[in-house]
C-alpha cells in the first residue's frame, strides 16, 4: 500500500503494509532513529511524535493512520543549525542525561506549550506525565519547559 | 510528596550541574523504590514485567527536588571527589518511613510503602473506634 504524508515538512511517499508499526516505519524504513522505542506498549512515551501538531505514541499507530497527515519527529524540530527554543532550554537547564526519553519529552513539551498558555509547573508536570524518565527526576525538565514557554511568549531571556 | 530537600556530601564538586543532575535523578529513583516499585515474583517468574504493573515515578510522582552540596574534600579521592551517582537513592525511603512513624506511631517494615500498605497501617492503628469515626465523617461529608 502506498502511504503519502508530510514528514518533517517534506512530502513523503512510502510503499509499506498498512499495519506496519509507525515506530518501525520511521526508524527502520526512513532512517529517523531519533524516534525511540522504550516499551513498545504505549506506557513510556519515548516513541512520541507529533501528528498534525498533536503528540501521539508512534508505537501504537499503524502506517495507514498517517496517510495524509503532517508528522513531526525530533529531527524535524530544529531549523537547520538553529535549535527549537525547547531544545535550547533542555540543553541549558541540564534536562538531558542519557537522552533516551528526550525526543519524546521535547515533542510532548512542544505540544503542551503550543496548546496551553502559561503553563504552570504543575501543568507542565501533568502534560509530561506520559513521558517516563529514569535519569533526571524531572525537576530540570520542568525548569527547561517553563523557561522555553516564557521565551516563546516573548518574555526576555531564558 | 510536596517537596524534597537533598543535602549530599560527594566530596569536592567539579561540575555543579552534573552533581545536581545525579542527585535529583537518584532521589527520584529512591522515591520509586520507597513508594512504588515492587518486583512480584512467583517461583522465579516475574509477574509484573511491564510498565503497566511495575510503576516507576512519573513527573507527577516526584516534587521539585532541591539539591544542596556539602563540599568536603576526600583526600583519597581523585581531585578530592567521592562519588555521586547513586547515593541519592538511599534517603527517600527512610525519610518517608520516618514520616509514617511520626504520624502513626509505627511504620510497616516493608518497602515499598505503597498506598495500600499505608492505608492498612492507618486502619490497624485506628481500630474499631477509628472506623466508626471515619463512617461518621463520611456521612457528614455526603450531607454537605
Amino acid at each position: 500500500m502506498e502511504i503519502r504524508f508530510v514528514l518533517n515538512g517534506r512530502n513523503t511517499l512510502v510503499e509499506t503494509s498498512p499495519d506496519r508499526k509507525v515506530t518501525d516505519l520511521l526508524r527502520e524504513d526512513l532512517g529517523l532513529t531519533g524516534v525511540k522505542e522504550g516499551c513498545g506498549a504505549g506506557e513510556c512515551g519515548a516513541c512520541t511524535i507529533l501528528v498534525d501538531g498533536e503528540s501521539r505514541l508512534s508505537c501504537l499507530m499503524l502506517a495507514a493512520q498517517i496517510e495524509g497527515r503532517h508528522v513531526t519527529t525530533i529531527e524535524g524540530l530544529a531549523q537547520g543549525e538553529d535549535l527549537h527554543p525547547v531544545q535550547e532550554a533542555f540543553v541549558e537547564h541540564g534536562a538531558v542525561q542519557c537522552g533516551f526519553c528526550t525526543p519524546g519529552m521535547v515533542l510532548s513539551a512542544v505540544h503542551l506549550i503550543e496548546n496551553l498558555s502559561g503553563p504552570t509547573r504543575e501543568e507542565i508536570r501533568e502534560g509530561l506525565s506520559g513521558n517516563l524518565c529514569r535519569c533526571t527526576g524531572y525537576t530540570m525538565i520542568v525548569d527547561a519547559v517553563e523557561a522555553a514557554a516564557a521565551k516563546m511568549r516573548g518574555e526576555g531571556s531564558s | 510528596m510536596k517537596e524534597y530537600l537533598a543535602v549530599t556530601d560527594g566530596g569536592r564538586r567539579i561540575n555543579p550541574q552534573g552533581f545536581d543532575q545525579q542527585v535529583q535523578g537518584a532521589v527520584a529513583q529512591g522515591i520509586g523504590y520507597g513508594l512504588m516499585e515492587e518486583v512480584l515474583l512467583e517461583k522465579g517468574r516475574i509477574l509484573n514485567p511491564s510498565f503497566t504493573d511495575y510503576l516507576i515515578p512519573t513527573s507527577l510522582d516526584v516534587p521539585d527536588i532541591r539539591s544542596l552540596a556539602v563540599e568536603t574534600v576526600e583526600s583519597t579521592g581523585p581531585f578530592g571527589m567521592k562519588g555521586i551517582g547513586e547515593v541519592g537513592t538511599n534517603a527517600p525511603l527512610p525519610a518517608v518511613a520516618g514520616a509514617v512513624e511520626d504520624a502513626l506511631g509505627s511504620c510497616p517494615g516493608v518497602a515499598p510503602l505503597d498506598p495500600g500498605r499505608v492505608l492498612r497501617a492507618v486502619e490497624n492503628r485506628e481500630g474499631a473506634a477509628g472506623t466508626a469515626a471515619a463512617a461518621r465523617r463520611s456521612r457528614t461529608h455526603k450531607e454537605e
